[in-house]
């Protein structure tokens, strides 16, 4: 069986008291199903995000460095994150910490634990990078119970996952969701607009600007025949919710479309429990209608 | 080179890479998607910082609509990362005053004394927080959508506290 030890830090939406608790929830699920152990970062606190950055830049970092820094206090220098603004924020904390020696001096004076001989370099990862290059096709495979056979998902990736590093994946056209929604059996919808802006933040300042953008994204969506949005973003998902209940009117096939994170419907191809992936039983039973049933001819099993 | 350019570009390096590096070449601003909002496009806003014109540039609502998804940093030839430069420019007006009634400049302090105070943020208290400073008949129209979140039991008004809170404050 396959077996790893990381450190993951949840962030603010994706924490038990988060908006996107059931992405967090669904993820740990599949990584315990897959035989990854996960401990949670010790007291973490905010990623030190764009917002925070806006303001004070360099007391971002130090956010930032104080969750590294826990990581490598527990031993644990590889970091699952789930968020992408999250993601990013660590992420471009670890390169300036160690590009920036003023920063780097300051980062040693609060946290000892950087730069000491003994522990290692944090290694901030993105659970889809963790999945697709870690885990890889025969370990998921083998935890498949459930093929979604024929069931055509549109993944939407939204902007932070590859940009602007573009570190495991193309910048402008990832196909790593895809690769696993392949191994669970699903059929990926081809969306040109799949890393396009769903708005951000701004969808709280700035209404009028962002919810035509995120209208379309779902309206060229649902031409392309897609039965399940996928998301990876607490805050696309957020999004595409406010703009799927906009258009709910005057768009009548939206409403059959349920959004969902990626790592729930990975747990129903997983067979795992409801309450843990946050899934309703209506999304479920409508999910089954579009599904092909083969595995239960295959015996229930697949592979 | 007039005292308001040498300030800018002295106060950030990230402002000083894009006016040194800049071709005027405009592929941020066909990549960027909400630039049919911008009263100037970012390669425009950027001409203007390198002709000195700083007070149309931290006035302009151009970098306060960027959402920061680095669309046209990835797409840029000369590398520069343009997303970084408007939340450069955005700091730079907070700091000196140009800003103080924009919304997006009030849910930015709105969300760092929330983190100052508990290390961390709840959205829906940063967003009731925010929406009284400004509008408050604005969380009247989200009604349906927290009517929705409660009914699948997300929407929480807990936020746990960072049991070492002294080390974030200081």
């Amino acid at each position: 069986m396959f077996k790893k030890n990381v450190s993951y830090y949840p962030g603010c939406s994706c924490s038990k008291s988060g908006l996107a608790r059931y992405y967090g929830s669904s993820s740990l699920a599949v990584l315990k199903k897959i035989g990854v152990n996960v401990s949670e970062i010790e007291d973490w606190n905010c990623c030190g995000s764009n917002l925070y950055r806006t303001i004070d830049e360099n007391k971002a970092y130090l956010l930032g460095a104080r969750n590294l820094a826990k990581a490598l206090e527990m031993g644990l220098p590889e970091i699952l994150i789930l968020c992408p603004a999250c993601f990013l924020s660590l992420k471009r904390t670890l390169t300036e910490v160690f590009t920036n020696s003023t920063l780097l001096i300051e980062v040693k004076k609060k946290y000892s634990v950087f730069g000491n001989r003994t522990s290692s370099i944090p290694n901030v990862r993105h659970i889809i990078d963790f999945l697709v290059n870690d885990i890889g096709e025969d370990v998921f495979k083998k935890n498949v119970e459930k093929k979604l056979d024929g069931l055509k998902v549109a993944p939407y990736y939204g902007c932070q996952i590859t940009r602007p590093y573009g570190l495991f994946d193309d910048p402008e056209f990832p196909t790593s969701m895809e690769r696993i929604f392949s191994w669970i059996g699903a059929n990926p919808i081809d969306s040109p607009l799949k890393t396009k802006c769903c708005g951000g933040m701004l969808t709280i300042t700035n209404e009028g600007e962002v919810l035509p953008m995120i209208k379309k994204i779902l309206e060229s969506y649902i031409r392309l025949g897609a039965e399940c949005i996928v998301t990876a973003c607490p805050l696309c998902h957020l999004n595409l919710e406010i703009a799927k209940m906009k258009i709910k009117r005057t768009v009548k096939e939206i409403s059959n479309i349920p959004i969902m994170y990626f790592t729930q419907l990975i747990g129903l191809s997983f067979n795992l429990p409801f309450n843990e992936l946050g899934i309703t039983k209506e999304i479920v039973e409508h999910l089954n209608k579009k599904i092909i049933v083969t595995a239960s001819l295959r015996g229930g099993k697949n592979e | 080179m007039n005292v308001q350019i040498t300030h800018l570009i002295n106060s950030d390096k990230k402002i000083h890479a894009v006016v040194e590096k800049c071709i005027q070449c405009g592929t941020c601003s066909a990549s960027c998607p909400l630039n049919q909002y911008m009263d100037y496009t970012p390669r425009q806003l950027i001409a203007l910082v390198r002709e000195g014109m700083i007070d149309e540039a931290l006035k302009s609502r151009t970098s306060w609509l960027c959402s920061t998804c680095y669309l046209c940093a990835v797409r840029c030839p000369v590398k520069i990362n343009i997303g970084d430069f408007m939340t450069s420019l955005k700091r730079y007006a907070i700091k000196n005053g140009y800003s103080d009634n924009l919304p997006y400049s009030k849910l930015t302090k709105t969300y760092v004394d929330l983190v100052n105070k508990y290390g961390r943020i709840s959205e829906t208290k940063l967003i009731i927080t925010f929406s009284l400073k400004t509008n408050p008949l604005k969380l009247l129209k989200m009604l349906p959508l927290s009517a929705k979140l409660l009914r699948e039991g997300i929407l929480s008004l807990s936020l746990e506290k960072v049991k070492n809170i002294q080390e974030i404050r200081t």
